[in-house]
């Protein structure tokens, strides 16, 4: 059993953005850190190993330079090989490349499996994993929040559709979009550390995919800013209380 | 001239950082207000093993160079100082000596399940009657046939009372000063070894700090640790500069801690309409904090390279260690100042970090003793 994990590297959540040239550029502080939704991919992949000694587990990212830091960190985690495409600069922001690009580096690497997240935190697209699917002419399942194999030549999902649940069994080979709850990623022990920051990729180059800019930059934008609503979470009425009356005195001086 | 951590560094850090983020930050507030060990996090944080991070890989460590050392003291203390002391003291000074100078079976039986948090360590120097004054040592071991015994009360040790194992500092030869000192090893259980009284501290909650007791202590001759009797300060002097750059790396994590707070609150607080970091005198007082907290970890690192390199670095380890303190001191300072009253109270965050900073003082030294080291070092003999 061969499990392929696609991993995006997108700006760390406290990354300072700037919007610049008039709208039409994204200054990013260099800081950045694997998706979310792919270090749940990732750390699915890890425990099936773990459960299976016999499964290997390859995380694939493309793009220019900085994709290693996911890549560190799927190794961290526990994956035993890494594969970087490198693309041209700004080649990746297109969903339908990249899932072209991923989809042939796929083919070259081998897998039983792919799992990814089912979105990235940086554009929201979520078109990648699907795509990739399509191309490669394998099912995909998205949304998963539950993964189960037996070892067996079929696995069953739970995909979380927010108003109900949809439980699917389906073969392999097959694609898998990981969503909350799929797994918790862990805290890399200081082996998984180190194989991390030792980590030599093995590199393939992204072929020219021509016509695949499926979408056009016209400007970024700031959000409208409405106005904040907080939830203040907990199960003891007396803290809530105390954290509320904090905020009217601390940060609303209202008190 | 490269002034960058190295990615895989960064990448260190990062794993670290999100590690303290996680497991330590969200129960810094509850350690120190109950001001217990927390076994529970303690058992959970070792086993990702970077207790061992300074030790070979051959033992399961990571050999990591001193700046990647120094990374990693910065994020532990700013998740929780008081349970950096400990972590650190496992890490560092309560195993080193196990180490350089252990038997196979010492190494086995104790410094390898401290790397995993299974044992508690420390190490022994100050009594009632002497901290910087080491010469003043009052613990004496005694040779008796193939033994050591050891009598003396140690004072102020990190993790004592709860400890597996200390290395304790004791002279052979009483009225000799620095000739001799030397280490032993003293195992829990050896007849004698006690904790005594509980010391209860201002700050740094969570690490448990107190007496140790030794009236007869009975050990082994592979439990002196070092090759050569009488050579205690020299081995000492192999780590002194880590120990001093180390708690340079823990002022800069008490900074960034206080100083993160300080600038969410500068950026939330309203006061006569508008953000409070909006007035020139807070901006002032986050501009001159971010200055000197960059300047302390530009001489800690700078301290470690210096190590890593295997270059004399005994002034810049003790220029570091003070600095990063002195800074460290004005930053606790100040973020109290921007929360207003609010830093008075003891629900917020800026008074423990402003307990917890006074420890740096005389943790690697004091700067009444550093300043008259530097000192002599600068003006030379005249």
């Amino acid at each position: 059993m061969h499990i392929a994990v696609l991993v995006k590297t997108v700006p760390d959540s406290e990354a300072r953005m700037e919007i610049s040239d008039g709208g039409r550029g994204l200054r990013v502080e260099e800081k950045w850190e694997l998706n979310y939704f792919d270090a749940i991919a990732v750390e699915k992949a890890v425990k099936i190993k773990e459960a299976f000694p016999q499964v290997k587990v390859t995380a694939i990212a493309y793009g220019p330079r900085y994709v290693l830091e996911g890549l560190r960190k799927a190794v961290a985690m526990g994956a035993d090989e890494a594969v970087h495409v490198e693309g041209k600069e700004g080649s990746w922001l297109y969903p339908l490349r990249a899932a072209r690009v991923l989809s042939q580096a796929l083919r070259d690497v081998g897998f039983h499996l792919i799992l990814c997240g089912r979105k990235a935190t940086d554009d929201d697209s979520g078109q990648v994993g699907p795509m990739v699917a399509e191309f490669l002419g394998i099912p995909h399942v998205s949304w998963a929040s539950s993964l189960e194999w037996d070892g067996g030549d079929s696995l069953v999902a739970v995909r979380d559709l927010g108003d109900h649940k949809e439980k699917v069994r389906f073969s392999l080979p097959a694609l898998v979009t990981a969503h909350k709850g799929l797994a918790e990623p862990r805290v890399p022990t200081i082996q998984g550390t180190m194989r991390g920051m030792r980590m030599q990729p093995r590199k393939l180059q992204a072929a020219e995919e021509p016509g695949t800019e499926n979408w056009k930059l016209v400007r970024f934008a700031e959000p409208p800013r409405r106005p904040q609503v907080r939830i203040i979470e907990g199960d003891d009425p007396r803290a809530k209380a105390r954290e509320l009356l904090r905020i009217l005195r601390e940060e609303m001086s209202l008190l | 001239m490269d002034f960058r951590l190295t990615e895989e560094q960064e990448f260190f850090q990062k794993v670290v950082a999100e590690a303290v983020d996680r497991m330590v930050v969200p129960l810094a507030q509850t350690i120190d207000e109950k001001d217990e060990f927390p076994w529970e996090l303690w058992r959970e944080f070792s086993s990702l093993g970077y207790l061992g991070l300074r030790y070979p890989e051959n033992l399961g460590g990571m050999n990591a160079d001193k700046v990647t050392c120094m990374l990693f003291y910065e994020e532990i203390t700013r998740g929780s100082v008081g349970f950096a002391q400990s972590v650190i003291m496992n890490a560092l000074m309560g195993t080193h000596f196990l180490y350089r100078f252990g038997t196979e079976e010492i190494k086995k039986r104790c410094l390898l399940p401290a790397m995993r948090g299974e044992k508690i360590a420390t190490i022994c120097f100050t009594e009632d009657q002497s901290g910087s004054d080491l010469a003043a040592t009052r613990t004496t071991a005694t040779r008796e046939g193939d033994a050591w015994v050891i009598n003396g009360t140690k004072m102020w040790i990190t993790n004592g009372p709860i400890c597996d194992f200390a290395t304790v500092l004791a002279t052979t030869e009483p009225g000799s000063g620095f000739k001799g000192l030397n280490f032993f090893l003293v195992e829990k259980g050896t007849p004698g070894f006690s904790p005594g009284q509980i010391i209860h501290k201002m700050g740094c909650r969570g690490t448990v700090t107190g007496e140790l007791i030794f009236d007869s202590v009975r050990v082994p001759q592979e439990n002196l640790l070092g090759e050569e009797l009488g050579k205690g300060m020299v081995y000492l002097g192999e780590i002194l500069n880590e120990i001093r750059a180390m708690t340079g790396a823990m002022a800069i994590g008490i900074s960034r801690a206080a100083f993160d707070e300080g600038l969410q609150y500068a950026r939330k607080r309203v006061a006569f309409g508008n953000p409070i970091g909006t007035y020139q005198l807070i901006r002032a007082k986050i501009a001159e904090m971010a200055t000197e907290i960059q300047a302390s970890r530009l001489m800690v690192h700078y301290a470690a390279w210096r190590i890593d390199q295997g270059l004399d670095c005994r002034n810049e380890a003790a220029m570091a260690k003070m600095f990063a303190t002195e800074v460290c001191l004005k930053v606790v300072d100040e973020v109290t100042r921007i929360y207003g009253a609010n830093g008075f109270a003891q629900e917020y965050a800026p008074q423990r970090y402003f307990r917890d900073a006074r420890f740096l003082l005389y943790g690697g030294g004091t700067h009444e003793i550093l300043k008259d080291f530097l000192g002599r070092q600068i003006v030379g003999k005249l």
